[in-house]
């Protein structure tokens, strides 16, 4: 009976081991381009307060997905404290189609441009499948 | 306008920054100025603490000597901004300085360079004083997050005048507080 048990419990043991072990490799695997096949996405605006304080920089998300290529989490790799809430936020409302993983990586690339526009200031790009570009226009002295 | 010997480090930036820690710590013990320093239209939501805040994170300011129309310009004690009215880069700043102040100007001199008193804001508080460099940083803080009311002024001594009687009535109190 002891035996039988002790057998259990390793058999738990390995398998749990086998579990975490195997979620973690999937979870630092690289995603290719490949794997990636972008079917919607949302604008994001330059957040207010990166942009009165001209914070610029990258910001990596990684977004978990569901079995249809929802978003149903998104958790931050990089990037400053001030931009990467909205890009959770935004990250939230992509679609992709589903992949093995269940993961895509999203990179939000903010910049602060010289450029003028008539059209406001904010601008989104989006280089599919998961590069998106924020700009926003310099500021005029005062 | 320019700016010759731009630099984000050294003595001047310390006092800056501890100015800048000095207002941040203060305001939320003062109503009036914390309600005040609140942005407006496109920027509402953002406070006059968090720009300060993250101001402070990113070290995104600076200091150097003004210069206009090639000759050393000591009237003006800070500007907020990148681009020159005419939407050019201003020459001698990065792209991402939100503020930049002057080092011949009221901010860190009693006087100008013909001797004569230099004065900040509407109670003309001696320049180089913790009050005149609260003065002066609380309303480039409201430029910067586009307080309500609140005006551009560069080479606008009118509008100038209108934004410094702003800071008087909502942040006097917080300004002849500080230590």
């Amino acid at each position: 009976m002891k035996l039988i048990s002790r057998n259990v419990i390793l058999a738990v043991v390995f398998l749990a081991i086998s579990f975490v072990t195997a979620s973690q490799t999937q979870h630092d695997s690289a995603i290719s381009d490949k794997e990636m096949k972008l079917v919607d996405f949302a604008d994001l605006e330059y957040p207010k307060l990166a942009r009165t304080a001209l914070v610029q920089g990258i910001v990596v998300i990684r977004a978990k997905l569901d079995d249809k290529g929802y978003v149903i989490d998104s958790t931050a790799l990089s990037g400053a404290d001030v931009l990467i809430p909205d890009c959770l936020a935004n990250a939230r409302k992509w679609r992709f189609q589903p992949n093995a993983k269940k993961a895509v990586v999203i990179v939000y690339n903010f910049r602060v441009t010289d450029a003028v526009s008539k059209s406001g200031c904010s601008h989104f790009m989006l280089e599919a499948p998961n590069f998106a570009t924020i700009t926003t226009c310099s500021p005029q002295i005062q | 306008v320019s700016v010759t010997n731009f630099s984000q480090t050294g003595a001047n930036q310390t006092t800056i920054t501890n100015v800048l820690q000095k207002i941040e710590a203060a305001l939320p013990n003062n109503a009036t100025c914390n309600n005040w320093l609140q942005g407006g239209g496109e920027d509402q939501g953002v406070s006059g603490s968090q720009q300060i805040q993250v101001v402070l994170q990113a070290n995104n300011f600076g200091h150097g000597t003004f210069n206009k129309d090639n000759v050393v310009y000591y009237e003006n004690d800070a500007f907020s901004g990148t681009k020159n009215p005419d939407q050019t880069p201003i020459p001698g700043i990065p792209g991402s300085a939100v503020f930049t102040v002057n080092d011949v100007g009221g901010f860190f001199n009693a006087t100008d360079n013909q001797g004569n008193p230099i004065t900040v804001g509407k109670r003309k508080y001696s320049g180089g004083t913790l009050r005149a460099q609260a003065t002066i940083l609380i309303h480039e803080t409201a430029h910067q997050i586009m307080v309500s009311g609140f005006q551009p002024d560069f080479s606008r001594p009118k509008a100038g005048k209108a934004n410094d009687q702003l800071v008087d009535t909502n942040c006097r109190t917080l300004i002849e507080g500080l230590q």
